[in-house]
């Protein structure tokens, strides 16, 4: 499942949502507005997306982490709009038979969206409003 | 020939319209397009290395040729997840 979205999500439904495959491990990642950014009290932030290039990428990140590390199916749901701090992102959920190939697939996921996925985010701060600039893992 | 262009985030900010029109001659390419958008928009030219541009929802190079109603993209580098 791929989405992008304003609303918030559920973990356990999409966590659910991949279960009745019969797997044994689904790992999932849930990024987070964070409350501070160089020194700087963050108020909120506002995501931007281009939206049909985001869902391509998106869609083709999931079908390379699945050829590339065998796992049974990925979700990856990523919100955009005015989001507050501890508000939930995005999140990843990876269906795997073991927990190895689930680490590293999930691992390939976030660092592709960070490199390739046409989303921005921008910083709301007593100080001024900040684009997040190059994300380095 | 007509190509529509779109800007995000903060080149959006920069140019001041999210998207606009741009006539440019047969057989263009996006490097073309490129330096007619730094002339109308001359904030953008200070951008110049790092300018990421998509070509109908893809990422492209400079040297791709255009044609008549392509959709072009050009952004800042990305910072989602």
């Amino acid at each position: 499942m791929i989405e992008i979205t304003r609303e918030d999500f559920s973990v356990d439904e999409i966590v659910e949502g991949l279960q009745p495959r019969g797997v044994g491990a689904v790992l999932t990642f849930v990024g987070i507005v964070r409350g501070k950014s160089k020194g700087r009290a963050i108020e909120r932030i506002e995501v931007e997306v281009y939206r049909e290039m985001a869902l391509k990428q998106l869609e083709s990140i999931r079908y390379e982490t699945i050829k590339l590390f065998g796992v049974e199916d990925v979700a990856i749901i990523h919100r955009f709009g005015s989001l507050k701090v501890s508000d939930r992102i995005m999140v990843i959920a990876v269906a795997a038979k073991h927990r190895r190939e689930a680490f590293q697939a999930c691992r390939y996921v976030i660092e592709n969206i960070k490199k390739r996925v046409p989303i921005w985010k921008k910083e709301i701060t007593v100080e001024g409003d900040f684009w997040v600039e190059d994300v380095k893992p | 020939m007509k190509i529509r262009v779109l800007y995000f985030a903060y080149y959006k900010e920069l140019v001041g319209k999210s998207e606009e029109e741009i006539h440019i001659e047969n057989d263009s390419t996006l490097e073309n397009l490129l330096e007619i958008v730094k002339k109308l928009h001359k904030p953008l030219k200070e951008e110049s290395g790092r300018i990421i541009i998509a070509v109908n929802n893809e990422y492209a190079k400079g040297e791709t040729r255009l044609k008549e109603g392509d959709l072009i993209a050009f952004f800042p580098p990305v910072s989602g997840g």
